[in-house]
């Protein structure tokens, strides 16, 4: 058996997201975890004759959160965030997630995205600074691809 | 838009000297020996590269690094000698340092942009120093810094 030599950290990770003018921007600074979820809607029936279940997939989805860290500049997530609630424009933009990197070869998720919801919760009594979590959702669809530039 | 600069350690412990100079009658600082009471010393004594995180980042990419100091200070406040007046003394001394710490109530502490968080304990106890045994206390300052 082949161990395996390619295993990869995800420090150096990069999330970018679109901005009220549609430039992606790169939020990584201010980011420090992002979780994808590729998911399947599954139909499932019995038939006479068989004991077992039968399934077909019938659609897909990729709900992403991002944990990030609640900060005051524009171009960082938590205003970016803030700005796509407040700012009277719900439509979806671009996420791209590079993993384990943005170098040539690295594998690219990009989708448009709405924003679904995200929580805040400052605290006196804790010894860190403010977090911000989001939960975004895909409109239509997400594509996987190698990064090429 | 809020903006932090970078807190530098020595920076941090240079300040909470200062502060504590405005204690009457102290000797404060890295010193040779305890020629003096009360001797008040400060030194950072730990440290963390990014706190609550398992890699040497808080974001990807490293963009921010949270870091954790701890900066003691140790107060000697006198000889064991008489006990009622050791710890008078040990305890009047203490009063004083938690003056001054409980004063730093606007942010940020100290007036040094970059602290963002200040959590301080303290005791008082006997400790010994060359040979010697000397009644006072010992505070613990936690930082968390730009």
């Amino acid at each position: 058996m082949a161990t395996t030599q390619t295993e990869i950290v995800a420090t150096n990770c990069v999330i970018k997201l679109d901005n009220a003018a549609a430039v992606p921007t790169d939020i990584s600074g201010s980011l420090n975890s992002v979780t994808f979820a590729p998911t399947h809607g599954v139909a499932e029936w019995y038939t006479f004759s068989t004991q077992w279940k039968q399934r077909r997939i019938v659609h897909k989805d990729m709900p992403v959160t991002i944990n990030g860290i609640y900060s005051t500049n524009a171009a960082e997530v938590a205003q970016l965030v803030e700005n796509w609630f407040f700012g009277g424009n719900d439509s979806a933009r671009t996420l791209y997630i590079f993993v384990p990197d943005s170098e040539v070869g690295a594998y690219v998720l990009s989708g448009e995205f709405v924003l679904g919801d995200y929580s805040v919760t400052p605290d006196a009594e804790a010894d860190d600074v403010v977090r911000i979590e989001i939960n975004l959702m895909p409109d239509n669809v997400v594509t996987r691809s190698t990064n090429a530039t | 838009m809020t903006t932090h600069s970078t807190v530098q350690l020595d920076a941090l412990v240079t300040v909470i000297e200062g502060k504590l100079d405005d204690i009457s009658g102290s000797v404060v600082g890295m010193k040779e020996g305890i020629a003096d009471h009360r001797t008040i010393m400060v030194y950072g004594s730990e440290f963390e590269g990014a706190q609550n995180s398992r890699t040497d980042r808080n974001t990807f990419g490293g963009g921010l690094r949270l870091r954790r100091y701890v900066v003691s200070v140790d107060v000697y406040s006198r000889p064991s000698s008489q006990l009622d007046e050791d710890i008078t003394a040990a305890q009047q001394d203490s009063y004083s340092v938690i003056a001054i710490l409980e004063a730093q109530s606007t942010s940020p502490a100290f007036g040094l942009s970059g602290v963002h968080t200040f959590h301080w304990t303290g005791k008082l106890g006997v400790f010994p120093y060359a040979g010697a045994e000397y009644w006072g206390s010992k505070f613990a300052l936690e930082f968390l810094c730009h």
